[in-house]
């Protein structure tokens, strides 16, 4: 929770089937319309295929099956593009919001009885109006899915 | 780390392989005044910076080095192993202290005024005491030199040799010092010439132009598609003008990251010079191509490899002189690298003329050691048994035996040539010599490949593991043949195991009576064919890596981008062929004979014997067991249909065997397999026995099991760990 009140400012929200979600809009290198995916085959259920984006390779996540929320529609999902170290990837949306601005203390922590999926990977949960923000932290949703129970 | 001192080191470095040459170099042509001149102004240059920057004990080193090589240059001196040793010895000091230096900053602590007294010997020509013995301990070994007893024991022999032949110098310089003019050093300005022609540009810089003029390609590629679609458009002009320029630019990038090989083997002169003082042989060593060039990172692979197969040449290939005389052979022995060109490919060959490889100790040897049954050695021709050389464990233990000692670390020559695309072959006749030839691709990150199209996907198959296509299909339908389920096509008179790609990848497969391509693949020594349902095209790509969320999968190398901006898979035909189900050693082994033998030879393994909850016994091939471990059931999860338990930071797929119930609240031994990257863990009752037979094994036909086998005469199921293996990835129920 410390490197939430002191770093993160302003989150990226994008949404996934009917959540939304936040992630440091530092994290963010670019969001990107539809693009054409490469399939790997064998790869995880979650890796969608990769995608080039002005010639690097980005690993394409699918968020609906990362986050257990069903199967993805075929629309026209969003790429929220974000590096990790030297590699990008790329978690594929169903929208992107605004960028919002949160105050440090309007962050509160995870509910105990969040699941563990949801839990291995949320920092944080915002009260907004009319809904809940639930804050990623953009590596741990890059790392292998460990299963839940 | 302060600018200076990081350029004097960088500059030095070079300077000092070059010197390892060049010292060596003078020994065999004494009346190399060049040679000698180039030596002189290195250990000069090193002098006059260290004396800038205030490294004392270095440049108290390298002014007596100095001294001692102004010396011989005004021909005072007459150059002589002895002397050429001394100057070495100096050299590996300079090296240390430089070390030290990279290391920690400051010139590490140590005493040379021993070395510097036996270099000033020289300088006056007076005998050094007897007492004052030169002490190698006082040296730290420089990184490549001769073990110290050795430096000992040579050097004592040597302080006698240095007196007299250091006055007789003496004398001759006296008289010729009159004689000849003295010669006129090439200029400063020349050396300063050519370091004003090239620049130091970092590796990092390098890479990211290679990338650019890469992404320039694929959006040049881009630009050209769309012009051909335009009839009589006026941008056809400028896109080709762009096209060659792009074209060009990217062959010149390419050039940057070139290296002669030669830089790779720098040290070896030096090296073989060493182990024949050392080992009282005579050693010529020849080098030849060493401009061939060929990617920066290919050089740095192929460094290791060559130096060690130099030194096994050197130290176990070469007889000692009485030997050699004796055999007929004359007495300098021979050890040459050529390096060249041939069809898109480096090929460098270690060619010595020494004892060669003892093909009948190899093979009691390979048969000690396990790696292959009496009767299929002695089967086997020389040629195939040499092989066992390269082979991990082979020659490991008792390094004491002249044999033992030539394979020593070869499987490591084979796994760092093979890790960058290469591969390595040797050739050996009984009192001739040997031959190791290694190939190498010119670069790694450009490829040309063989773009195929399967169940709907498209990939790109590396051309360089291809051996040639074949259509097959309707009628020749028949070409396939089928045993045991596993199909084999008639290649001429080869039987060729066939692996259906979009199955492997589970993709979408076509019905049988299209007509397909059957894209015949060489890896190691090993033969197959990929079904394919179309072939695409053939292009230069451009490797990329893969994320690490797809980087385990074994079946791809990278990806790349096409001229459409889309982005494909590269097939990794080893990967594939070891997901296809043929085992590693298969790939390795290479004769089809080989292979045929150790199928059938399968039944003399070593076995694991467990409780399967099966009636009968079942065992494993213990060959093919990584670990076995202790899982308490309460870890084992569920995922995706599949049961899985967190092991070392990742997740191990497990299969329980037929008869093995997980019940929570206990444990169970599970059996790891390891293939590739990939594992799983095979969930048994209990652990029973590791038997070693020659069993008779009777084919079964259910699936799972291999067939059954009698062990302590009881019936005992050898299980399939290719379909277990398919099972822990889902791929069969």
């Amino acid at each position: 929770m410390t490197m939430l009140a002191t770093d993160v400012r302003e989150l990226v929200t994008f949404r996934v089937a009917e959540q939304w979600f936040g992630v440091p809009v530092l994290a963010v290198q670019e969001v990107l319309v539809a693009q054409r995916v490469a399939r790997v085959p064998l790869a995880p259920a979650e890796v969608t295929g990769l995608l080039n984006l002005r010639g690097q390779i980005v690993t394409a996540i699918n968020l609906h099956r990362r986050m257990q929320l069903g199967i993805a529609p075929d629309g026209a999902p969003m790429n929220v593009v974000v590096r990790d170290g030297e590699e990008l990837f790329a978690f594929v949306v169903d929208e992107v919001g605004d960028v919002v601005p949160v105050p440090d203390q309007a962050f509160e922590s995870v509910p105990a009885t969040l699941d563990t999926c949801w839990k291995g990977v949320c920092v944080g949960v915002v009260q907004r109006e009319s809904d809940l923000l639930a804050v990623l932290d953009p590596r741990r949703v890059l790392s292998d899915s460990t299963t839940s129970s | 780390m302060d600018d200076l001192l990081r350029d004097f080191l960088a500059e030095s470095a070079e300077n000092l392989a070059q010197l390892d040459r060049d010292v060596v170099e003078l020994e065999r042509e004494p009346s190399n005044t060049e040679l000698l001149h180039s030596i002189f102004r290195t250990i000069h240059t090193i002098k006059g910076t260290c004396g800038f920057l205030g490294l004392h004990r270095l440049e108290a080193i390298s002014h007596t080095t100095e001294s001692v090589l102004d010396l011989l240059r005004q021909g005072v001196l007459r150059v002589s192993p002895e002397v050429v040793s001394d100057i070495l010895r100096a050299v590996d000091v300079i090296k240390t202290i430089l070390a030290g230096l990279e290391a920690k900053e400051r010139e590490p602590v140590g005493d040379d005024s021993l070395l510097i007294g036996i270099l000033e010997t020289w300088l006056a020509g007076e005998p050094a005491p007897e007492s004052q013995a030169w002490d190698p301990t006082l040296l730290e070994p420089p990184p490549s030199s001769i073990s110290t007893p050795a430096l000992v024991a040579s050097r004592s022999v040597e302080v006698v040799e240095v007196n007299a032949v250091g006055a007789e110098a003496a004398r001759d310089a006296e008289r010729e010092h009159v004689e000849t003019p003295a010669h006129t050093p090439p200029g400063v300005d020349a050396a300063a010439g050519v370091a004003a022609s090239s620049l130091r540009v970092s590796i990092a810089v390098l890479d990211s132009l290679m990338n650019l003029a890469g992404e320039l390609v694929l959006t040049r590629n881009q630009l050209l598609e769309i012009c051909m679609r335009e009839e009589g458009s006026p941008w056809v002009g400028p896109v080709q003008q762009l096209s060659r320029i792009t074209a060009e630019l990217q062959s010149v990038v390419m050039k940057t990251r070139m290296q002669a090989v030669g830089s790779a083997w720098g040290k070896l002169p030096r090296l073989v010079r060493d182990i024949a003082r050392e080992t009282d042989k005579q050693i010529d060593l020849e080098l030849k191509g060493a401009d061939t060039e060929l990617d920066r990172q290919l050089v740095q692979a192929l460094q290791d490899p060559l130096t060690h197969m130099v030194r096994n040449s050197a130290d176990h290939g070469i007889e000692p002189p009485a030997v050699r005389r004796a055999a007929g052979k004359p007495e300098v022995g021979k050890i040459s690298l050529n390096a060249y060109h041939e069809s898109g490919n480096v090929i460098v060959e270690i060619v010595d003329d020494g004892a060669g490889i003892d093909a009948s100790r190899v093979r009691t040897k390979a048969i000690e050691r396990g790696l292959v049954r009496r009767e299929v050695a002695e089967g086997m021709s020389d040629s195939q048994i040499l092989r066992y050389i390269f082979e991990p464990g082979f020659s490991t233990a008792d390094s004491v035996t002249h044999l033992s000692g030539r394979g020593v670390g070869m499987d490591v020559v084979r796994s760092n040539v093979e890790r960058v695309g290469g591969t390595v072959e040797l050739h050996s006749t009984r009192g001739q010599g040997c031959t190791v030839r290694v190939k190498l691709p010119l670069t790694l990150a450009i490829v040309s490949a063989l773009l195929v199209s399967t169940g709907g996907e498209s990939f790109a198959i590396p051309q360089s593991c291809i051996t040639e296509l074949v259509r097959f299909g309707g009628a020749e339908r028949a070409s396939i043949a089928d045993l045991h389920g596993v199909p084999l096509f008639r290649l001429r008179n080869e039987l060729v195991p066939v692996i259906g790609l979009s199955a492997l990848l589970g993709l979408h497969t076509v019905s049988g009576e299209q007509l397909k391509t059957l894209v015949i693949c060489h890896v190691g020594s090993c033969r197959f064919g990929v079904v394919v349902d179309e072939v695409l095209d053939t292009q230069e790509i451009v490797v990329k890596p893969i994320g690490r969320r797809v980087r385990h999968l074994t079946c791809y190398s990278g990806c790349t981008i096409l001229g459409d901006g889309r982005v494909i898979m590269i097939l990794d035909p080893a990967g594939v062929a070891a997901m296809g189900g043929m085992q590693t050693a298969e790939l390795r082994a290479t004769e089809p004979e080989a292979r045929v033998a150790g199928a059938n030879g399968a039944a003399s393994e070593a076995y694991l014997l467990f409780d399967g909850g099966s009636t009968a016994p079942q065992a494993v091939p213990l060959s093919r067991v990584a670990r076995l471990e202790e899982v308490p059931t309460d870890r084992i999860e569920r995922a995706g249909g599949r049961m899985v338990v967190q092991y070392r930071g990742g997740l191990l797929p497990i299969v329980a065997a037929p008869g093995v119930s997980l019940t929570a609240g206990q444990s169970r031994s599970v059996i790891v397999f390891t293939e590739g990257s990939s594992s799983f863990g095979l969930a048994v009752n209990e652990i029973r026995d590791i038997v070693e037979d020659a069993m008779q094994l009777e084919l079964g036909n259910q699936p799972g099991v291999l067939g059954t086998t009698v062990v302590a005469g009881s019936a005992t199921e050898v299980l399939d760990i290719g379909y277990l293996f398919a099972r822990s990835r889902g791929e069969v129920a």
